[in-house]
């Protein structure tokens, strides 16, 4: 009973939701915003198709690897930090730099440099990713606590095995967060490069519904997209959940 | 033996150095149990920091007679989270050149009862335990100089009772040096062949309290409690 709980608070507020949504659809003037009775079975019938997942597969890749070269190299960045800890003096103003630089801006400014091609929406998650996580990890770093290192200095333990088994288990549940944080930010630079320049992903399909004005294409590849970020979340939540109970102290 | 010649430590709190030890000689014989006694803050811990070489003293020498082998047992649980106790214990031997690390694990759990405990996270382990897993790690290395920094001071009297004897018996069996630190005097009393106390702020020397007509009076103490609740239960028991 108590593990359905959760379920049925979150099939409410889908039903809620929806019928919000509904009563908008019904009294708005000239019918603009088509109800979910309209809009639900579009995004069934694009889920089936191969262009859903040609795009959806696209953006996802754009997100993917963004990300995940967005983390090795703040990661490899941030681990340099610890033999030498004036780096983090050195990285200091690229991270201010990179932290208030618009999207948008380093949207505009890529696509003048890089054109249409591959590397716009990459270099752009690079950019906004970056700066972040090695925030993440240096806190992630300083949050090691000294007790741990101090093993490692009474029993002679080589440095790389200190790395290797206190640095970074501990920052684990740190890495685990900034990939689920930047797997949001991730997605809203991809669709908006998409939407920009590309002529595939699902930011590219928005784009030409509204070309199109279909508003019940818009907001169904909209609501395709929130399920896949919904999906990925819950899975990305489950992992946060585990690693943080296991690399997390546990006094 | 371990020499303290003429040691001084200070620490650096707002760039400005703040005295410790200031000046300390002292010999420890080996295969000997000594306490360091004394209230908190006085500047124990800063002792075994020196004498594992985590810290260095600004001036004066630390000498051992042979290539000390440390054990050290901190003041904080330190097992880490992610490790299960076997890999816990692993852990401070795994770099080193010897063979059979594996048997060594298992043997010094097994020595501290953690045998069946061995493939379990700390956090499942009681308080305890997790201590025993901690000295279990230091013994791990085969020391010749075990350091142990209050290391029951958070366990109920039961529990630290029976560590205190597991770790007597230990030490006794291995011929280590133990060098003990607490702030109980009863502790200090029944783990140690000597009572150092600390002399001074900064601290200038390290006092030898002779312990073992203490000791028989506190067994003799124990014995007259005993004896009394013997006649308490007695009396409680007895009809009206």
């Amino acid at each position: 009973m108590k593990r359905s709980l959760p379920n049925l608070a979150f099939f409410i507020s889908f039903l809620v939701g929806m019928g919000v949504w509904h009563i908008i659809a019904v009294i708005t003037p000239h019918h603009l915003i088509p109800s979910p009775i309209r809009v639900l079975p579009e995004m069934g019938s694009m889920a089936l198709s191969f262009r859903f997942i040609q795009d959806a597969g696209a953006t996802c890749v754009r997100i993917a690897t963004g990300v995940a070269a967005s983390f090795v190299i703040s990661f490899a960045l941030s681990l340099l930090t610890i033999p030498y800890p004036l780096l983090s003096r050195l990285y200091y103003p690229f991270i201010i730099l990179g932290q208030t630089i618009p999207a948008v801006v380093a949207t505009f400014i890529a696509i003048i440099i890089f054109g249409t091609s591959e590397w716009t929406p990459f270099l752009v998650v690079l950019t906004a990713l970056i700066p972040q996580m090695i925030i993440t990890y240096s806190h992630g770093i300083q949050a090691v606590e000294q007790k741990y290192l101090m093993l490692g200095t009474i029993y002679h333990i080589p440095r790389r095995s200190v790395w290797i088994h206190i640095y970074i288990p501990r920052l684990i549940p740190f890495v685990v967060t900034s990939i689920r944080n930047g797997l949001s930010v991730a997605c809203k630079i991809v669709i908006l490069v998409e939407s920009f320049i590309l002529s595939n992903g699902i930011g590219y399909e928005i784009r030409y519904q509204f070309e199109m004005f279909s508003l019940t294409h818009i907001l169904a590849w909209s609501g395709l997209l929130g399920l896949i970020l919904i999906i990925t979340d819950t899975l990305l939540s489950a992992a946060s959940h585990y690693f943080l109970t296991k690399y997390n102290a546990y006094d | 033996m371990i020499s303290l010649s003429h040691v001084t430590f200070a620490y650096e709190q707002n760039h400005a150095p703040v005295p410790v030890i200031r000046n300390l000689s002292f010999r420890f014989r080996p295969n000997r149990i000594y306490c360091l006694f004394g209230p908190s803050g006085v500047g124990k811990t800063t002792i075994l920091h020196l004498l594992s070489r985590y810290y260095t003293p600004s001036r004066g020498t630390i000498r051992f007679d042979k290539q000390p082998v440390i054990g050290y047992v901190l003041q904080n649980d330190t097992l880490l989270p992610w490790k299960t106790v076997s890999e816990n214990v692993q852990f401070v031997i795994d770099h080193k050149d010897i063979i059979n690390k594996t048997d060594i694990v298992k043997d010094n759990l097994t020595l501290l009862n953690l045998k069946e405990k061995a493939h379990i996270f700390p956090r499942q382990l009681s308080g305890g335990e997790r201590q025993k897993v901690n000295i279990a790690r230091a013994l791990a290395v085969n020391p010749n100089l075990l350091l142990l920094d209050e290391p029951f001071s958070h366990l109920d009297e039961a529990s630290s009772m029976i560590i205190r004897n597991d770790t007597l018996r230990m030490a006794r069996t291995k011929r280590m040096t133990v060098i003990y630190v607490t702030h109980n005097p009863l502790e200090a009393i029944y783990m140690a062949d000597e009572v150092l106390v600390p002399q001074g702020s900064p601290i200038t020397a390290l006092k030898t309290i002779p312990i073992r007509q203490t000791r028989k009076n506190i067994v003799h103490l124990y014995d007259l409690r005993f004896r009394a609740e013997k006649i308490i239960r007695l009396l409680i028991q007895r009809p009206e």
